[in-house]
């Protein structure tokens, strides 16, 4: 199986067996970050058993658009090791400003309001991307090394486009689009988790996959 | 025995966070900040520091790194690392250390259990 995986051309998209072990191994790292991210934000967010797509490059913004409204914060770090590419977690800007509160000590001091918030911000993405890839790395194998995060703010288009733009080129591969959604005592805040991978990762990730599933059928037998 | 904390994180909130649960805990301690590896360095020739919460994604030098560093020079400082980087790779790092493990969001308990460590001589990392 893992040599099937490895012998395939890099740029050969996912088989359905490794997308359904993608699919696999991102919801239970989004689990993982799910709760991590319930215990940031205390009772105020309950969040949903996650679900996993793995979508076209170009089918990714317009999806991301439809499912979350109005402008966007997205927090993103950039990835090495057993792939190289970006991990984004983005959700309404309209939201942000309950998780803040709920990260936020109750007597910050104005002046320090301001920085806090984007930090508030980054950590909340650094605990939602850390939780769910430290995960996925340990299941395939290999390490996942994360870059410092980044906040940037716009429509998933621009954010994502400002991604690929520190991150070298990306081609048209399928990307695992992971899907988080946060739900508040009075409203739904929704979320999501995107992986986008940079051209020439694909063969790579394939065969981690071939690994992780060799090793899951071994147990399993 | 009133002791001196360093808390190292590049994030203010981080440091706010954690300085805030270590004097919940041990209100007789005194804290001390740095941003980073390099101002752990600096705080360290100012102030006897005997233990050490590092934050493990950091610019410059991550949290293992700072660590080690920190170790060579003061082999008994108590030192914890906090991640939400729970990856094989990282907790073999840290526990090779004779480091503690704490992960991200902290837990008040583990944090607690932690400081209370500290009132013991530190437990040298085995021998490879």
């Amino acid at each position: 199986m893992t040599g099937a995986a490895l012998g395939m051309p890099p740029e050969a998209a996912l088989d359905d067996l490794e997308r359904d072990a993608l699919a696999e191994l991102g919801n239970i790292g989004l689990g993982k970050a799910s709760t991590a991210l319930g215990r940031m934000v205390g009772e105020l967010v309950v969040v949903s058993v996650p679900s996993v797509d793995v979508l076209p490059l170009d089918e990714v913004a317009p999806s991301l658009e439809a499912a979350l409204s109005g402008p966007l914060v997205g927090v993103s770090e950039s990835l090495g090791g057993i792939f190289d590419g970006t991990a984004l977690f983005l959700f309404p800007e309209a939201d942000s400003l309950p998780l803040v509160r709920a990260v936020l000590p109750p007597d910050v001091p104005a002046e320090d309001a301001a920085l806090l918030e984007e930090e508030a911000l980054a950590e909340l993405g650094n605990v939602v991307l850390n939780s769910a890839l430290a995960l996925v790395a340990n299941q395939l194998g290999g390490g996942i090394d994360t870059g410092l995060p980044v906040v940037r703010r716009g429509t998933a288009g621009a954010i994502l486009a400002a991604c690929r733009g520190t991150g070298g080129t990306v081609g048209g591969e399928d990307l695992p689009l992971l899907h988080i959604d946060l739900r508040a005592t009075a409203q739904t805040i929704g979320g999501r988790v995107v992986l986008v991978l940079d051209a020439g990762s694909m063969g790579r990730l394939k065969a981690s996959l071939g690994g992780f599933i060799g090793r899951s059928r071994a147990v399993g037998v | 025995m009133s002791k001196t904390a360093i808390i190292v994180d590049d994030s203010k909130l981080s440091r706010m966070h954690v300085r805030a649960m270590v004097l919940r805990h041990k209100p007789d301690w005194s804290v001390v900040e740095a941003a980073n590896g390099d101002e752990l360095f600096q705080r360290l020739g100012e102030t006897t520091v005997d233990v050490a919460i590092i934050d493990y994604n950091m610019p410059g030098d991550n949290g293992v790194e700072a660590a080690g560093k920190l170790r060579e020079l003061h082999p008994d400082i108590h030192i914890a690392i906090i991640t939400a980087n729970a990856q094989d790779a990282v907790v073999s790092g840290i526990r090779a250390l004779g480091a503690a493990f704490m992960p991200k969001p902290l837990d008040e308990e583990q944090v607690s259990r932690f400081l209370a460590s500290t009132a013991l001589p530190r437990r040298r990392a085995p021998q490879a």
